[in-house]
């Protein structure tokens, strides 16, 4: 392919301006990756940027001798996976149906699902239905009520919908039924959506804390992010003027929360890049033809 | 609604399409116990709600919380702040992840794309008590990093965390900075599902890469542009609330107050849900009439909207 | 197509992980370590904050410290712990889905707030105040003049936690004193000239005038008692952020000792002597200032001062700290202390939900609970564990407490936030405390006498319950404003009457109505 000069200037400027943006992106997480090394003296008098003076792993060390945070992990893990099968196979169930024009009713039940992203009750009367439920407690008051993005669905419905026509036709005249077209065809093609969408509901599960502290009781079954939150709200202090003097024991050092920061986000991170291979270009190529 | 229905009996249409309802099934179970379930809450913003008299014992007001919100001094204030920063953010942010999905398209090595796209994502993963963190520590005019570099060079020390002249720029460039490159995800997918095949018929007609951008890439996306600018719209009176109270002070709350702060300090420190039930009623109201309006005119476009 | 088959093992997997996953987590759970109640003994359901990064193990066969504690008191404590920055909300839920456990920790903001009020005037909670004389132990240890402030329009619902009463003062950094021979500050004119002199005199010795006097922060949770505003305030003659003066409830910010303490912080804005973010400061992000060891002054809680030392010494090894006097007025009369009103929230004995405390039988149970725990066995107990374990005793007999590696003890580790929901000193000297922490208790021991206390905290009003935030939020901007210079008198006075209209006069009003019926003596 034979490249204008235009074209060509416009692509040294394209990436030289993604480049900034990336290291506008990154350095403050370089910063805090850095932190999370360094010992306290050099957090609190800033005597670094980018990459550390000195190396000290203890907040690593601190973190990782918590057994109450190890296993935390493994819970958040938990939820996450299961939660995320869940919610991408309730909302594929969903957005499928809703994206055939043909469907009576569409209309009316999109507007219902549209009119649930306006209006909410609120925390205390979900609370009420999941406690009528018999959920409390259970893992499955963190899977249920968020079950369906109403934001998510939408989206994969129109995704769903740009698909083309021809392609269910073909698997008509095949003999399949919807169910057949949608895990046959429609899943397969649409990956690089419904690997978004996963990516999004994974991230959701893996950021709960407040409906984990909500609904379960039992310490040993709440995520990480519950205890990492505590540990950066502690090391910011500020309890002194509520709790008493004999219970100031405990303050966790300044450098923890950067720790905790790295510890919260670096495995979700690692999501996305595993992802990324479902986002390549060019899946429609054969479809018809083949 | 139905446009492509031919005139058979319903009967006959639910019968063809039995399965499709089927799976429809626990969706539509999930959205009646979870998200109309506990609609029968909003209730409380008529009643004065105390959780130990429970929803129904709890005495009937009426549209008192409603007068007292629309009578407070400050509610002009407080719609004034929340609709410019509104405004500010569909003017500078909405439009940003569009552009860097764009620009993010336009990169032919495929490892720089890779690189690039996961790393300007990361912000989005920072807590707002962090960003609050670092503006404090590169914009604060005691000591801060960006006014040290000012004063080096002969100049006065800005108070941008202090004046109300910059707090808006300064909220929607940290909304800029943690989630434009989270936005591109959606776009990115979206973009993916383009035949290849159709650039390279349009390379051989003539067409130089402007055009390409604007036949091929962007009606790509125009669906999703369409749906999430309406989604966005329909939060229009949405702010975020910790982003902003976490930036508020003495100094900029005349422009910084917006609803999504003041119910918080107003209603939910104090207890005082029906009120805040209230606020959240009258913002949903305005939401509604504004998406039904935003999605007529969409329809009319020609554009799928999201109903 | 391969893909597919591929992930229809993948599903069939995780279907077996979703049947693991119902049988083990499924419904209401058993909480571990919950004994078999045996014959005689009475099991206790508690909730308390978590201020802790880990939960404790308070399990019988686990903990020998409870175990101890079931033996002497024929209780068994079962604790439902809430992290901290959701304890309001799940509180607030579990009292709308009745489903409170039998005793409930309130910190002092709940105290205040309308779900709380309104739930203790609706008979949610117990009354324990025609008990209480059956608990002699538990009222000499909380005192009557704590149950006495506690009282809620006459009534006492709850056991109060005991906090140290004249908690605020200020600390400063007693090298750089040292190093330019200040004497401690008594009065505002010598803490304005050591404000002046940690500027300008280099106290740091590196060369650059890099230092300076005061750190303030105002934002957020800035106009709190601890604020340096109301400490002096309250020194100069002010009340306590309300007070009772000839016949009528009156706020502290229109007494003349107020504008005195606005004008001195005024003053060191203007001249350079203080941070120039303490708008923007919080009150968590004003230590980590102080502790990068550029400012030499700071007004808090005075108990802060222990921490904030270790901290310092990371940065600045030869870093010191010590307590300031206590402020003298200028027009004479005896010393005011600002101070808590001796106790910080109340626990609560539940009556509604199936959670709740059954009968007067089983809140007397309850009741006895508390009441053996004030025995100095309990107590010693609580405070310093057993001996060998939690502690040892060194040659001369004192206790030195075994600390684990991050610099905590032993004893906190293995008890948690449990202390908090169970009868405990204001505060406790232990034998290995350091110079300033001894301060600190000396001081506190010293100026109880001279405490000036907030008498709002046992009143209630409706019209603050609904406009208090933005009544403070008025005082606040406005005081914010002043200092920076942006506000002079007038405009200040103007925002006290802002303050009135907005309706300052009717909580006045009703504070003052209440107090004249229940707290006038």
């Amino acid at each position: 392919m034979k490249k204008s000069a235009a074209s060509a200037a416009f692509d040294a400027a394209n990436h030289v301006l993604l480049f900034c943006i990336a290291a506008l992106c990154v350095s403050p997480f370089l910063f805090v990756v850095s932190a999370s090394v360094s010992p306290m003296n050099d957090v609190l008098t800033r005597k670094f940027f980018i990459y550390p003076t000195h190396v000290d792993f203890s907040t690593y060390r601190y973190l990782l001798s918590s057994v109450t945070l190890v296993r935390s992990i493994g819970v958040s893990f938990l939820i996450t996976v299961v939660g995320t099968i869940l919610n991408v196979a309730a909302t594929m169930l969903t957005a499928y149906p809703l994206s055939k024009k043909r469907l009576r009713g569409r209309g009316a039940v999109q507007f219902l699902v549209v009119f649930t992203m306006l209006f909410s009750g609120g925390m205390i009367p979900t609370y009420l239905i999941v406690n009528a439920l018999g959920l409390i407690d259970s893992l499955w008051a963190l899977w249920l009520p968020g079950l369906i993005s109403a934001f998510n669905m939408i989206l994969l419905r129109n995704f769903f919908q740009q698909l083309s026509p021809e392609l269910e036709e073909a698997a008509i005249i095949d003999g399949c039924n919807d169910i057949v077209v949608l895990a046959r065809i429609y899943f397969p093609l649409s990956l690089p959506s419904i690997a978004t969408f996963a990516l999004f509901y994974a991230v959701g599960h893996w950021n709960s804390y407040f409906s984990a502290i909500l609904y379960l009781n039992d310490q040993n079954k709440w995520p990480i992010q519950v205890w990492l939150r505590q540990i950066v709200i502690l090391s910011q202090g500020g309890f002194s003027d509520t709790v008493s003097v004999s219970e100031m024991g405990y303050v966790p050092p300044q450098n923890i929360s950067f720790a905790v920061i790295v510890f919260a986000t670096v495995p979700i991170l690692l999501v996305y890049p595993f992802l990324q291979k479902y986002f390549t270009k060019g899946l429609m190529v054969g479809s018809i033809k083949g | 609604m139905d446009r492509s229905a031919t005139k058979r009996s319903p009967w006959k249409s639910v019968s063809r399409d039995r399965l499709l309802y089927l799976m429809l099934i626990p969706g539509v179970l999930f959205f009646l116990v979870f998200r109309y379930g506990p609609m029968f809450g909003l209730i409380t913003a008529f009643k004065d709600f105390t959780p130990m008299l429970g929803m129904l014992r709890s005495p009937w007001v009426g549209l008192k919380h409603f007068e007292r919100f629309f009578s407070d001094p400050g509610f002009l204030t407080l719609l004034r702040n929340t609709v410019v920063l509104a405004l500010y953010n569909i003017a500078f942010f909405f439009p940003l992840p569009i552009i860097l999905a764009l620009m993010l398209n336009e990169v032919s090595s495929l490892a720089y794309k890779r690189v690039v796209q996961s790393i300007i994502y990361m912000p989005h993963f920072v807590s707002w008590v962090v960003v609050a963190g670092i503006s404090y520590t590169l914009l604060s005019n005691q000591g801060g990093a960006i006014n040290e570099m000012i004063i080096a060079r002969g100049g006065e020390a800005v108070n941008f965390l202090g004046s109300p002249r910059w707090f808006r720029p300064l909220i929607v460039f940290q909304s800029i900075w943690k989630e434009s490159g989270w936005g591109t995800i959606i776009f990115l997918a979206a973009l993916s599902g383009v035949d290849i095949q159709l650039y390279e018929a349009a390379i051989m007609d003539g067409a130089n890469r402007a055009r390409q951008l604007w036949h091929i890439t962007l009606p790509a996306i125009k669906s999703t542009i369409v749906i999430l600018f309406i989604l966005r719209i329909g939060n229009f009176l949405d702010t975020g609330f910790e982003q902003i109270f976490l930036m508020l002070n003495s100094m900029n709350r005349g422009v910084g107050e917006v609803f999504d702060t003041y119910v918080y300090w107003s209603a939910m420190q104090s207890g005082l849900f029906s009120y805040a039930t209230a606020v959240g009623f009258f913002k949903s109201v305005v939401s509604l009439v504004l998406v039904v309006l935003t999605n007529w005119l969409a329809r009319k476009a020609g554009e799928e909207g999201v109903y | 197509m391969k893909r597919f088959t591929v992930s229809r093992r993948f599903l069939s997997v995780l279907l077996a992980l979703l049947a693991a996953v119902c049988a083990g987590v499924g419904g209401t759970g058993e909480k571990a370590g919950a004994p078999a109640a045996t014959g005689e003994q009475f099991t206790l359901t508690m909730q308390q904050e978590l201020f802790s990064p880990q939960p404790p193990d308070l399990s019988i066969r686990n903990n020998e410290v409870m175990k101890r504690i079931a033996d002497f008191t024929g209780t068994v404590i079962n604790v439902n712990f809430v992290p901290t920055s959701e304890y309001t909300n799940k509180t607030n839920v579990l009292i709308a889905s009745n489903n409170l456990p039998m005793v409930i920790a309130f910190n002092g903001g709940q105290m205040k707030d309308n779900t709380i009020v309104t739930g203790l005037k609706n008979g949610a909670f117990w009354p324990i105040g025609n008990l209480l004389p059956q608990y002699g132990k538990l009222v000499d240890f909380i005192t009557q003049p704590v149950f006495d402030n506690a009282r809620l329009e006459g009534v006492n619902y709850g056991v109060p936690r005991l906090r140290v009463v004249p908690r605020n003062g200020m600390f400063y950094r007693k090298d750089w004193a040292d190093k330019l021979k200040i004497a401690p500050p008594k009065t505002l004119e010598e803490l304005t000239a050591m404000a002046k002199a940690f500027t300008e005199n280099d106290p740091d010795g590196n060369g650059q005038k890099d230092t300076w006097g005061m750190e303030m922060a105002y934002a957020s949770t800035g106009n709190n008692g601890w604020n340096g505003v109301r400490t002096i305030a309250t020194a100069l003659g002010a009340p306590n952020a309300w007070g009772y003066e000839n016949g009528k409830m009156v706020p502290d910010f229109t007494h003349p000792g107020y504008m005195a303490a606005l004008d001195f912080y005024r003053n060191l804005y203007a001249q350079g002597w203080m941070n120039k973010d303490f708008a923007v400061l919080t009150g968590n992000k004003r230590y980590d200032v102080f502790c990068q060891g550029k400012a030499g002054m700071i007004f808090g809680v005075m108990d802060d001062a222990p921490n904030q030392e270790r901290n310092l010494k990371t940065v600045v090894p030869t870093a010191a700290l010590t307590v300031a006097p206590a402020i003298v007025n200028p027009a004479g009369g005896p010393l005011r202390a600002s101070a808590t009103a001796g106790f910080n929230g109340q626990i609560l004995f539940n009556k509604t939900g199936k959670g709740a405390i059954a009968g007067e039988a089983d809140l007397k149970k309850a009741l006895r609970f508390y009441d053996m725990m004030c025995t100095p066995e309990m107590q010693d107990l609580m405070l310093f564990g057993i001996e060998g374990v939690h502690y040892k005793k060194d040659a001369a007999g004192k206790r030195i407490m075994e600390k684990i590696a991050d610099g905590n003890t032993k004893l906190s580790t293995s008890m948690g936030d449990l202390g908090q929901i169970l009868p405990q000193p204001p505060f406790v000297e232990k034998d290995d405390d350091n110079a300033v922490t001894k301060e600190v208790f000396a001081a506190f021991k010293a100026r109880v006498k001279d405490s000036i206390m907030d008498p709002s905290t046992s009143l209630t009003s409706t019209t603050f319950t609904e406009v208090g935030k933005e009544l403070d939020q008025i005082i606040m901007d406005a005081n914010v404003k002043y200092i920076l210079g942006e506000l002079n008198k007038d405009g200040y006075q103007k925002a006290i009457a802002t303050w009135r209209a907005r309706g300052g006069d009717k909580v006045l009003a009703e504070y003052g109505a209440l107090y004249e019926k229940y707290s006038k003596k």
